[in-house]
């Protein structure tokens, strides 16, 4: 169970995950030519049909996974054919949608073939990783806390003092309406890998009742109270997979950085004149 | 980029979305503006403006996401890569050319049901104040839960087990020696969430149980021990939800209009299914919109491209 937004839904856009045709995901069938559905004369073909079933992360290919990839592209093929009716396909804002399309998966395509390294990361590297990482593994908390958000900047070196004497939420309430700041509370519970990793080694090196500054800048300062902690530690071989794919995205990153960086030094990238000179400057 | 760059590229869409207008009536010839050129290949404003609307691919730039800057370093990287995976003739690939051929498909498709979606008039405030008189969750019957958990898989013979054991009471730390005697791996997690942020089924099943009590759900296949710590009231003022209620409402009516017009095309089409794949036929028509496709089309609308 987990909390979701279905209520109040953001708008992010979400791009469909459209594979290479290499996954190793259901497939229906061998034979890629084979017609499973003809609409208004145009050919669906079993390979149209495991692309779908790849896109909509089925996992298997029973009837009822065919049915709702089917059912998706009979609904796709019927907008297509509308498009192209009403001329679409011509229009400049969907060319752009189109060739961002098609875009998106070359570059995916040469970069997993041409950049990004293709050895596993090493199991030292992950035990690494594991070892360095206790309070996110096997030190691994829940915390249970009460947030103070104070409408003030950096709180003074006295202040600070006094709230770090005081052990209880009663107590670090007191000492704030005394002086009469103004602060909301939230009571939370969270797992070591909710909290900021900037933040997570000050909580793991703190103890009930400690408080603990969570950020400060100008006019808002976060405090948390800790007011319990509960030990439920993470195995290597439980987190060792996430971990792999935690480093192997870090490491493509890396690696197509520096790849684009040589790349960009190497082309000719012209800028338009847009009045404000130097604003478009390309990250390097 | 500053104030001025932006209300440039903002005129310039502007001024696009006309061109697309004058498009739909045949006159439209104007070239794009160009935003940049990589190595000679042009990157348009409409590019960057369209790039902002979705996670970038490649998502290297310094810049933070989504800016016009950030948009324009990610198009000049794809572009880039772009140019050495069509001197690689990855193009070529037939797996590649296939999914290429589905992109571009599902684009389209999104495009005719942007334009025939169109724009869905705006809730009214009678229509959000019966949401919220439906929906108390989200404001005057807030509630706040704070929930242990435990996720794991088990046989049937072990999960009649576990339910007897929570139909006797027993605690939830009794029901984990269960698991670890039968060596049942789970991991232990507390989650907190208010009323307004969990789905109606997960608010259902928290508020059918008593603080300190502890349940066993079943959520997509997966086993769920949960006991629920702590519940409390959390009110908060109707004002800022009106907002969010009217973007739910709003997403509501496209995905609706969206389905609307997908059996529309259903109703007068010529469906065959062969072979083997007869029995997948449905009942009866049926519009299923993908959450990709009706996201695509909120996005679409709330960005203001018709």
């Amino acid at each position: 169970m987990r909390p979701s937004n279905l209520g109040i839904a953001t708008l992010a856009l979400s791009v469909v995950g459209f594979t290479c045709g290499c996954g190793s995901g259901a497939t229906a069938s061998p034979n890629a030519t084979q017609v499973v559905a003809r609409i208004d004369g145009h050919e669906l073909t079993i390979s149209q049909l495991n692309q779908a079933l790849l896109a909509i992360h089925a996992p298997d290919t029973g009837p009822a996974a065919q049915q709702q990839a089917l059912s998706g592209l009979i609904d796709e093929e019927l907008m297509v054919q509308a498009a192209q009716k009403a001329k679409l396909d011509r229009d400049r804002d969907v060319m752009t949608s189109m060739d961002a399309g098609s875009r998106e998966i070359l570059v995916q395509a040469y970069a997993e073939q041409h950049i990004y390294p293709s050895e596993p990361i090493d199991d030292s590297e992950l035990h690494r990783f594991y070892d360095a990482n206790p309070a996110l593994f096997s030190e691994r908390n829940i915390y249970h806390a009460v947030v103070f958000n104070v409408e003030q900047g950096p709180l003074s070196g006295e202040l600070q003092a006094e709230i770090d004497k005081a052990r209880s939420v009663d107590a670090v309430r007191a000492i704030l309406s005394d002086k009469k700041i103004v602060f909301q509370t939230e009571e939370i519970t969270r797992a070591a890998e909710a909290i900021p990793l900037s933040l997570l080694p000050k909580l793991a090196a703190a103890g009930t009742g400690d408080s603990v500054i969570a950020k400060s800048e100008s006019g808002r300062t976060q405090l948390f109270l800790l007011t319990g902690l509960e030990n439920s530690p993470l195995s290597f071989d439980q987190v060792s997979s996430e971990i792999g794919q935690f480093l192997t995205r870090q490491r493509n990153k890396a690696a197509l950085k520096i790849y684009l960086q040589q790349l960009r030094a190497a082309s000719k990238i012209e800028y338009a004149n847009v009045n404000t000179p130097g604003t478009s400057a390309p990250s390097q | 980029m500053t104030k001025s760059t932006r209300a440039c590229v903002f005129t310039l869409a502007a001024a696009a979305l006309a061109l697309v207008a004058c498009d739909k009536l045949g006159h439209s010839l104007a070239a794009p503006a160009v935003a940049a050129k990589v190595n000679g290949a042009d990157i348009t404003f409409a590019q960057v403006d369209q790039e902002m609307g979705r996670p970038p691919i490649l998502g290297v730039s310094d810049h933070p996401w989504p800016t016009t800057a950030a948009a324009l370093d990610e198009l000049i990287d794809q572009e880039l890569i772009l140019q050495k995976a069509h001197a690689a003739k990855i193009d070529r690939d037939p797996g590649v050319m296939q999914a290429t051929q589905s992109a571009r498909r599902a684009a389209l498709a999104v495009g005719w049901l942007r334009s025939a979606v169109g724009v869905v008039p705006e809730p009214t405030d009678q229509e959000v104040d019966d949401y919220l008189h439906h929906h108390p969750e989200l404001a005057s019957g807030r509630r706040f839960f704070n929930w242990r958990l435990v996720s794991f898989q088990a046989s049937a013979t072990q999960i009649a087990d576990i339910q007897q054991q929570v139909a006797r009471n027993m605690s939830f730390d009794g029901i984990l020696g269960y698991l670890d005697a039968n060596n049942l791996r789970y991991v232990k997690n507390q989650q907190t969430a208010a009323s307004d942020q969990l789905s109606a089924e997960s608010l259902r099943q928290l508020s059918a149980i008593n603080p300190g009590d502890t349940a066993l759900f079943t959520n997509g296949g997966h086993l769920e021990l949960v006991q629920l710590t702590s519940e409390y009231a959390a009110p908060i003022d109707e004002g800022p939800v009106r907002t969010l209620v009217e973007t739910t409402l709003s997403q509501e009516r496209t995905k609706d209009a969206a389905g609307a017009r997908i059996a529309s095309l259903r109703a007068k089409a010529n469906i065959e299914f062969l072979g083997d794949f007869k029995a997948l036929a449905p009942a009866r028509p049926s519009a299923a919109v993908s959450q990709t496709q009706t996201k695509e089309i909120e996005q679409a609308i709330g960005t203001g491209l018709k």
